[in-house]
């Protein structure tokens, strides 16, 4: 129904390129993601903002809160990853194709981590993300996006029997919001 | 209050998203950027390599001479036993062999100083714990590649030196951490990594 609403939409405002500089893309979405280091998978609550600054290229800010994990005793206690960078674009219409890398940083709790005094201690830890996705503006305020982000982590100081490896590959997909920030000229 | 949030998110999109004025001289041009860096060589072993996170701004001083204000994270391993942090901030002045001011390939020659702050942690014992000031200089070379006027990617190798007694962690016969900080004078440093992107904001006082 939403989609055959945004379709409709679509048809009717074809001729119309949204894509230009200025325009502001955010997004709330779920990702799930794989574990590279280990067999499992986790699900998080991922949210963005993007800019674009000319033709090419859009700033982005993104943060990825875990939100469960497909096993009972998974690695992740808590994961909060918070990235920003710069996005290389290829437009063609409304259609945006895109590779970004943003550095970045995770905060997380790891299960089976345990310091002297019993405590779990929260860790920060530098990271970075590469990622590679599409969007189609559909209309002035809506688009409809894909998106695969490699994430590399590696938490250090943890209790010596456990590997810090944390790398994932998260995959999300949805509906974002955009607006344009400049006229058009 | 939802107007001042909108301008407040809106405004940097307004200056930004204007074309870069290229003037006849680079000298004034500011650009802000985020890096993530990779350490080797930490304590002078192979081993123990780090990863950090940080950020820098760029103020061009004249066509062929950068500088690079910048501050970093670094967080590695000690063997099983302790974990290192390193935070760094300094600047570092960048040599250009081109007055082009952006071709696709822009190779340079960086040395610097900044300061430095190290922290040794036991991890069986994280009250057991030991931290140094110091100094440091770092030299290297890098090159950026520009992906537009406005925009490049940085790739940097330099070595960094700490002008100061370095800190070491060992583990002892029983089993325990400790902790060392060496006296006087060191040379101990570690080979930097650098993926940078920096956006190229505005000439701060460029003439036509």
């Amino acid at each position: 129904m939403i989609i055959a609403c945004l379709m409709s939409y679509s048809s009717i405002a074809q001729k119309e390129v949204y894509i230009r500089a200025g325009l502001l893309n955010s997004a709330l979405t779920y990702s799930p993601s794989l574990m590279l280091n280990r067999s499992e998978s986790n699900y998080y609550v991922t949210g963005f903002l993007q800019g674009r600054l000319d033709k090419h290229l859009s700033f982005r800010g993104e943060t990825h809160y875990l939100a469960g994990s497909s096993v009972k005793h998974s690695y992740f206690k808590l994961s909060s990853r918070t990235f920003f960078g710069l996005q290389y674009g290829v437009s063609k219409g409304n259609l945006d194709t895109y590779i970004g890398f943003m550095p970045g940083f995770t905060i997380a709790q790891v299960h089976r981590d345990f310091n002297e005094k019993g405590k779990n201690p929260v860790h920060f830890a530098p990271s970075f993300s590469a990622n590679i996705g599409t969007t189609y503006y559909i209309w002035k305020v809506f688009n409809v996006f894909a998106n695969v982000t490699y994430v590399h982590s590696t938490i250090r100081g943890m209790s010596t029997a456990i590997n810090g490896r944390s790398d994932e590959l998260m995959i999300s997909a949805g509906l974002g919001f955009n607006v344009n920030a400049v006229r058009a000229k | 209050m939802k107007k001042i949030l909108l301008i407040t998110l809106i405004f940097p999109i307004f200056s930004f998203a204007q074309p870069l004025k290229v003037r006849k001289n680079q000298s004034g041009m500011f650009s802000l950027g985020v890096r993530t860096t990779l350490s080797t060589f930490n304590s002078g072993d192979i081993g123990n390599n780090g990863f950090g996170v940080g950020g820098q701004y760029r103020l061009q001083i004249a066509d062929h001479i950068n500088s690079e204000w910048f501050a970093d994270y670094i967080s590695s391993n000690v063997g099983d036993f302790a974990k290192r942090t390193d935070y760094h901030i300094g600047v570092s002045i960048m040599s250009y062999f081109t007055r082009k001011p952006s071709p696709l390939i822009k190779p340079y020659l960086v040395a610097g100083y900044c300061f430095d702050w190290t922290e040794l942690t036991a991890i069986n014992d994280r009250t057991n714990n030991a931290s140094k000031s110091s100094s440091a200089v770092q030299a290297g070379a890098g090159f950026h590649l520009n992906l537009s006027p406005r925009l490049d990617l940085s790739f940097v190798s330099q070595y960094m030196i700490h002008l100061g007694g370095d800190i070491y962690a060992y583990r002892q016969t029983d089993g325990t951490v400790g902790l060392e900080k060496e006296e006087g004078a060191g040379l101990e440093g570690h080979l930097l990594f650098h993926i940078g992107i920096n956006y190229k904001i505005a000439d701060l006082w460029g003439r036509d």
